[in-house]
């Protein structure tokens, strides 16, 4: 017993500590429900990233209502007023929480409008290279069909000027029998022809002209080289005429070159002696004759 | 034994009419106080519902009525927390209305430039350019 008793002493002195750390003056003696979750709410509005950045206002007046209430709580524990105290602060904290997500959404929307003008414009942009793309493709189409069309016009008209295929290009053959005389004239017969030949170069303005002379193989080389650049030159001189620049035709004298038949007969020297008109590619080239 | 001092009896008499002043103007005072908050709680409830409210909105109404009906029958205390109760209900209303109506054209702005960029992203790829 005896051993007891400092104990018990001791015991009593704890328990009364004990006592006096529960009393109001601390802390309430016992916890009210609505202040409670006013306080749950009011901290999670707190922890609220939009709360803190958009209302803080809004915020501090929740947390003053809140203290108010826990004061008027620790003071005198009457739960009709502190439950209304507690609504008011649980209530500003939820306007605290909306006005931070009200003003968030707002700060969205002006970056998104900002943005949005930039990607309406950036769509406009594109659209816009589409459409002068598509049109571009579609004048480049036309462009092409009709540059086909010319063309194939123009192999159609020098076929009807009895034009023949060589590598060279189309030409057409004056025949000897449209000359006459030294210096060589061109006959009347030929006219029809060089005729139809300018009128097909004035249409195609891109298009340049080789005229080849040749003769047969009779006589020196020299001769018949100054013989068939007399007459390619008469044919140039008849195209002038007619209205063709001379810088679009090319004179080429090639003599006893080139026989088109037996220089053997008489008719095949005939053939031999000739002009060939050559029309050019349409960049205005005429390969140089070679075997 | 009173009614034998006079100086007592007015200095009772004094006492008295300083009390009856002092609650008169206490009573004038929460009265004063309650009308400013029944006039806020009001402007607020009507703010509510000119924001389109609908969540509270009902709540804060029923209050201010309440609140009203209560400082008719002279209970100030209990209209006073009623109007005050009335107001944050119709700000949270109104304030919640107005976030609704935020998010709702933050998700609209930004649907609408999700779509301007799969326009570009389409516009941008070679493979969208005709063929």
């Amino acid at each position: 017993m005896k051993t007891l008793r400092p104990t018990a002493c001791l015991l009593a002195i704890g328990m009364t500590l004990a006592a006096c750390r529960s009393t109001p003056t601390a802390a309430p003696a016992y916890r009210n429900a609505s202040l409670d979750n006013a306080a749950q709410v009011v901290s999670r509005a707190a922890g609220d990233a939009n709360v803190t950045q958009y209302a803080p206002g809004e915020l501090q007046r929740a947390q003053e209502a809140l203290r108010r209430a826990q004061a008027a709580w620790a003071e005198k524990p009457d739960p009709t007023e502190t439950g209304h105290l507690a609504y008011l602060a649980h209530q500003r904290a939820a306007i605290a929480i909306e006005l931070g997500a009200q003003r968030a959404a707002e700060q969205k929307i002006k970056a998104a409008s900002a943005e949005r003008a930039q990607l309406q414009a950036r769509a406009r942009a594109l659209q816009e290279a589409q459409t002068a793309q598509a049109n571009q493709h579609a004048m480049q189409r036309q462009n092409q069909a009709a540059a086909e069309q010319r063309a194939e016009k123009l192999v159609a008209d020098m076929k009807n000027l009895q034009a023949q295929n060589s590598r060279r290009g189309l030409y057409i053959t004056l025949p000897d029998t449209d000359f006459r005389g030294a210096p060589p004239q061109l006959r009347a017969d030929a006219m029809p022809v060089l005729d139809r030949l300018a009128a097909i170069l004035k249409e195609h303005p891109e298009r340049k002209v080789a005229v080849e002379g040749y003769t047969d193989s009779k006589g020196n080389d020299e001769r018949n080289l100054e013989l068939s650049e007399e007459r390619a030159d008469k044919v140039r001189d008849a195209l002038v005429a007619r209205g063709v620049s001379p810088g679009r035709i090319i004179v080429r004298p090639l003599g006893e070159e080139f026989p088109v038949a037996s220089n053997k007969s008489s008719a095949g020297r005939q053939l031999n002696r000739r002009v060939e008109i050559v029309l050019s590619d349409s960049s205005g080239q005429v390969p140089e004759r070679r075997l | 034994m009173m009614r034998a001092n006079p100086i007592r009896n007015r200095r009772r008499l004094l006492a008295g009419a300083a009390a009856i002043l002092v609650l008169a103007l206490a009573g004038c005072a929460t009265r004063k106080a309650l009308d400013t908050q029944l006039a806020s709680s009001r402007a607020a409830v009507e703010q509510a519902r000119i924001s389109g409210a609908r969540s509270d909105y009902t709540a804060a109404q029923d209050k201010l009525a309440r609140a009203a009906a209560a400082a008719q029958s002279q209970d100030n205390v209990l209209a006073l927390r009623l109007a005050e109760e009335a107001q944050v209900d119709a700000e949270l209303a109104q304030v919640k209305a107005n976030a609704t109506r935020a998010v709702a054209a933050a998700t609209e702005v930004e649907q609408s430039n999700q779509a301007l960029r799969g326009v570009i992203d389409r516009a941008a790829t070679p493979a969208g350019v005709q063929q």
